[in-house]
């Protein structure tokens, strides 16, 4: 039995603002759910309908088999983190942490062993006596987790709480809930707008855009598969260039250079003779030594590898990534061309909708 | 079912948890020490018994027990014994002013008109002495419970470190029957 179900989720504001549109995901026990889009895409709204603190106006959630659309936050069982860690400043660690159990009039016993162990997994032993301000950003939100943990919900919710930390601390907190989930093995619903902490920590993503759900699938399905151009373009960084062209003989045509298809591209977009395609490379993808003429325009050597942004005849920009350490200098003219093998192929947007992936 | 306690976790929650229990009952006693200090000031009168230089003495002894027994109660808190002679003294001294002011007041009368009446009123003598037994049983009481925990966790932190607990076994054990009865 999935332990969390959204059927045909919908949200609209009163003032008829639709944020959510036909959400639906099976969430299945233990397994770590991302949703990942730009600000204002739905996803913390989804979020929030899951935790109670927003009403769901259609559809059917169920937590663990039970329909808990319409019932109060704190009879769903779930546990929710905040960005802004929501603790207690007048309070210490420990009363933070034991704060949910003692509203329930737990067992003075049963609340300590709980907190201990919740401090024991989040390395906050030595802590529990200061307060809040006496603690770093990462051993504030590490605190937040830990007033999840002692409620052992059945789901846990996270609302980008990584957002207020500086990218260090980033690094070292996204390996902490990575470790914190495989050893609770409990099932998380987790939002973000960072694609790197999407991708190093969901089994599943949910990638939303403008309300609707764009992709549903593994971290690399949404890398190596995107569904269309909005997930091509937002999963990965650098973004997937994106050539709007057409297919004419056997060749994608744009007006910048034109691409000889493979066979096996051939048999793909047979369909799509004289029709107008859109080509995505992503940047690692684009290899030295083609028929496309790149003006490069930036050299940017990150150590391991360098990415040269450039135009392709003088208008559209590029960015490719070289593993190795290159010296171009601006207005140098490089020869570049596209691993054949992955590059992706989409139709071309239809208004506010995205061009699906051609397969 | 009934609750079976863990005394190794009863004395770990204490290394958390303030002793609030004692810290509110020195606030307690303060609060009964104003009222009798509210009852006695409401009997002066110009010229009468109490209008004399052990009055003054009284506010000002007032002004430092205000002081005194809001540091007892924030060091009690804080399992810290360190006061905990002078609180007695202090709880002690306020079942000792029974026999002054209230006392005196009781013992002591003068003429109106053909009568002759006491300063105060029984009732009056019976709430201050009320407030001032109840202040100071109060703060000895809280200097007890003060001490004895402060004494407990002392040990409790001293067998830790020697490693004559082991807590990490402790916690990991299963809760007793009824653990979560009031869950």
């Amino acid at each position: 039995m999935p332990e969390v179900n959204l059927q045909h989720i919908d949200k609209i504001y009163d003032g008829g603002v639709q944020a959510v549109y036909d959400f639906n995901l099976d969430v299945a026990d233990g397994e770590f759910i991302v949703l990942v889009g730009p600000s204002g895409c739905g996803k913390s709204t989804t979020l929030r309908m899951v935790a109670g603190l927003e009403d769901i106006t259609n559809g059917k959630l169920l937590i663990d088999g039970k329909d808990c659309t319409r019932l109060p936050p704190k009879d769903r069982d779930i546990a929710m983190v905040f960005q802004n860690y929501a603790l207690y400043g007048h309070m210490t660690i420990y009363e933070n942490m034991a704060f949910s159990l003692t509203l329930r009039k737990e067992n003075k016993e049963v609340i300590h062993r709980k907190v201990m162990a919740a401090a024991e997994i989040l390395d906050l032993k030595s802590q529990l006596n200061k307060k809040p301000k006496q603690l770093s950003g990462g051993q504030r939100q590490r605190v937040a987790m830990g007033r999840a943990i002692v409620r052992n919900p059945k789901v846990f919710l996270f609302d980008e709480p990584l957002s207020n930390l500086d990218a260090k601390l980033r690094g070292s907190m996204r390996r902490e809930i990575l470790l914190l989930h495989k050893k609770l093995n409990a099932t998380m619903m987790y939002v973000t707008h960072d694609q790197t902490e999407a991708l190093t920590l969901a089994d599943r993503i949910v990638c939303m855009s403008m309300g609707h759900v764009q992709q549903i699938g593994k971290p690399i399905d949404l890398y190596e598969r995107p569904a269309n151009t909005f997930v091509a373009t937002f999963i990965g960084l650098p973004p997937m260039n994106m050539f709007e062209g057409e297919i004419r003989g056997g060749k994608f045509e744009s007006e910048l250079f034109s691409y000889p298809l493979n066979a096996k591209q051939k048999e793909t977009l047979k369909d799509y003779e004289g029709k107008g395609v859109i080509m995505g490379v992503r940047p690692e993808n684009i290899v030295r030594g083609g028929s496309v003429k790149l003006t490069v325009t930036n050299n940017e050597n990150l150590g391991m590898n360098t990415l040269v942004h450039g135009k392709i005849g003088g208008k559209k920009i590029v960015v490719c990534k070289f593993a190795e350490w290159c010296g171009y200098k601006p207005d140098d003219v490089i020869d570049i061309g596209f691993d054949a093998e992955m590059t992706h192929f989409f139709e071309l947007p239809d208004g506010d909708t995205p061009g699906k992936a051609i397969r | 079912m009934k609750q079976t306690k863990n005394p190794v976790i009863q004395h770990d929650i204490m290394r958390y948890k303030k002793n609030k229990l004692g810290a509110n009952l020195a606030l307690l006693g303060l609060v009964f020490g104003c009222v009798y200090f509210v009852v006695l000031y409401a009997q002066v009168k110009n010229g009468d018994y109490y209008y004399n230089w052990s009055l003054a003495f009284d506010v000002i002894y007032n002004l430092f027990f205000l002081l005194f027994v809001f540091l007892f109660s924030e060091q009690v808190k804080n399992y810290d014994r360190k006061l905990f002679v002078l609180q007695i003294i202090i709880g002690a001294l306020q079942i000792a002013r029974i026999f002054w002011l209230p006392l005196g007041g009781i013992t002591h009368t003068y003429t109106v008109g053909d009568a002759e009446q006491t300063v105060i009123t029984a009732g009056t003598f019976i709430a201050m002495t009320v407030a001032l037994a109840c202040s100071g049983a109060l703060i000895i009481a809280s200097a007890v419970i003060g001490y004895i925990r402060s004494k407990n966790v002392e040990r409790f932190t001293k067998e830790l470190e020697n490693g004559q607990i082991n807590l990490d076994e402790e916690l990991k054990k299963e809760q007793p029957a009824g653990g979560e009865a009031n869950a």
